[in-house]
């Protein structure tokens, strides 16, 4: 029963994973704000990083880094590894540190997420020598950062959701 | 921190963060990426789905397309509007380009281009009406020329058109000069040769030395034609049947038969002054100056010459 209900609930995630991913992906769907998309698959892994262990959370952090990778570029790299050691942190620090409330969970979702399009700025902006960076950042990346976070509070109510429907006893 | 680095979960992540390194290296020596392809592979019918459902939903309703209808059909309208302005600029420019060489050479005329926009059937001589009038500053008696020559003068104008006659009517006198040889004399239509558009040059000395191919212009003495306009070009000369006295017959350079766009001096200098040297340009198509010929038709009849 525990492994079924484990298994539903995996289930449950990888279907989120996959649906997400097919969405943020299509045409028209989520409209640009001033010239970016959300990456809606770091407030997914971390969502379901503040609730599960670490081991599950490091799992779902790398498949949802595996799918941001292939999404921008096509080949797995920066968010494969960065989201996979993330979400293995949090994971252990949700389940050792800190109890898992909203206040909580958005202090360390939206902050990770801001960490995340920051160091990816300062890799593939910065030390790229990609002109005009600062007017980049300002026009793309600021806006990135808002839009991504504000799917964070909506995931985390669909994680717990989840979470409390299908853990185990 | 002893315990993270001991416990299970840290050797997964050490295992996974192998995983990774080695994906790393694959995907950086192969150019398949093997990973990218199975991911596509699994959510590419997910992803087609969701794109069609998002093209259907992007599709305008009945009351849009209906919108849009009516805004593309006014814009054709426009367009269509705009395409005639278009013709009828390119038209004109086209047209003032022909006669820009001729303002050029002659600054001192102010030219008006004019579009014949009726022939009188009943007329023998291709007479013509012209889309220019009063309002455009057209007078009785202002010569008509192309850019081969004169072709006839303004005898009769209201507000917006004027009815010019042509150098193939009998009514038109206009002194003429060869070029080459300084013979003159006087251009008039002749009803023998206005259909096969050509007109004569009368009055001419009996020991004149004109010969085909000369080009008679205008002499302007008159001050009703500038002077220096070309006519047309000596075709040969003859005799008179009646009376044997000599004429030239004259082809112009403009088939004035079909002639479409024109340009009309309304003013040149010397207009109106007429000359003390010996030649008379005798035309005259207003009232004023029909009066001489009159006379002088009269001295022919009564006469038998010129």
């Amino acid at each position: 029963m525990e492994k079924r209900r484990s298994f539903l609930r995996y289930f449950a995630y990888s279907l989120e994973i996959i649906i997400l991913y097919v969405i943020v992906g299509t045409p028209g769907f989520l409209p640009e704000i001033f010239g970016s998309k959300p990456c809606i698959l770091l407030p997914v892994a971390l969502t379901i990083a503040v609730f599960e262990s670490e081991t599950v959370a490091m799992s779902f952090g790398f498949v949802c880094g595996v799918l941001t990778d292939i999404g921008f570029s096509g080949k797995i790299g920066f968010y494969t590894v960065i989201l996979t050691l993330l979400c293995f942190a949090i994971g252990y620090c949700a389940r050792n540190f800190f109890v898992t409330n909203l206040l909580n969970a958005s202090i360390i979702g939206i902050g990770s997420i801001a960490l995340l399009i920051l160091i990816h700025f300062w890799l593939y902006v910065t030390l790229a020598d990609v002109p005009e960076a600062g007017t980049y950042f300002v026009r793309h990346y600021i806006s990135r950062i808002l839009y991504t976070g504000a799917f964070f509070v909506p995931l985390y109510f669909l994680g717990k959701l989840l979470c409390t429907a299908l853990k185990n006893e | 921190m002893k315990d993270l680095v001991t416990s299970k979960s840290f050797k997964k992540l050490i295992c996974l963060v192998g995983v990774m390194v080695l994906l790393l290296l694959i995907g950086a020596v192969t150019e398949n990426n093997i990973l990218s392809s199975i991911v596509n592979g699994i959510t590419l019918p997910m992803s087609e789905v969701s794109a069609a459902a998002a093209k259907e939903a992007a599709k305008p309703n009945y009351d849009e397309l209906e919108d849009e209808n009516k805004e593309l059909k006014e814009e054709l309208a426009e367009l269509r509007t705009q395409l005639a302005d278009y013709y009828n600029v390119k038209q004109e420019n086209e047209r003032l380009w022909r006669y820009y060489d001729l303002k050029a050479e002659n600054p001192q005329y102010d030219i008006l281009p004019a579009t014949v926009v009726r022939r009188d059937p009943n007329d023998d001589f291709y007479s013509f009406t012209l889309d220019k009038g009063k309002n455009s500053d057209v007078a009785v008696g202002d010569p008509v020329v192309t850019e081969n020559g004169i072709i006839g003068w303004v005898y009769e104008v209201d507000a917006y058109t004027a009815k010019v006659k042509t150098i193939l009517s009998p009514d038109a006198k206009v002194g003429v000069i060869d070029t080459v040889t300084r013979d003159s004399g006087v251009v008039s239509g002749n009803v023998l040769y206005a259909d096969k558009n050509l007109t004569t040059m009368t009055r001419i000395s009996a020991l004149n030395n004109l010969k085909e191919g000369d080009i008679v212009t205008t002499t302007g003495i008159s001050g009703i034609y500038p002077a220096g306009l070309i006519v047309g070009e000596v075709k040969e000369i003859a005799f008179d049947q009646y009376d044997t006295s000599m004429y030239a017959v004259i082809s112009p350079f403009e088939d004035i038969r079909t002639v479409i766009d024109v340009v009309v001096i309304t003013s040149f200098e010397g207009q109106g002054e007429i000359s003390q040297s010996g030649i008379e340009d005798i035309t005259l198509p207003t009232e004023a100056t029909t009066a001489p010929e009159t006379e002088v038709v009269t001295e022919i009849n009564e006469e038998g010459v010129w």
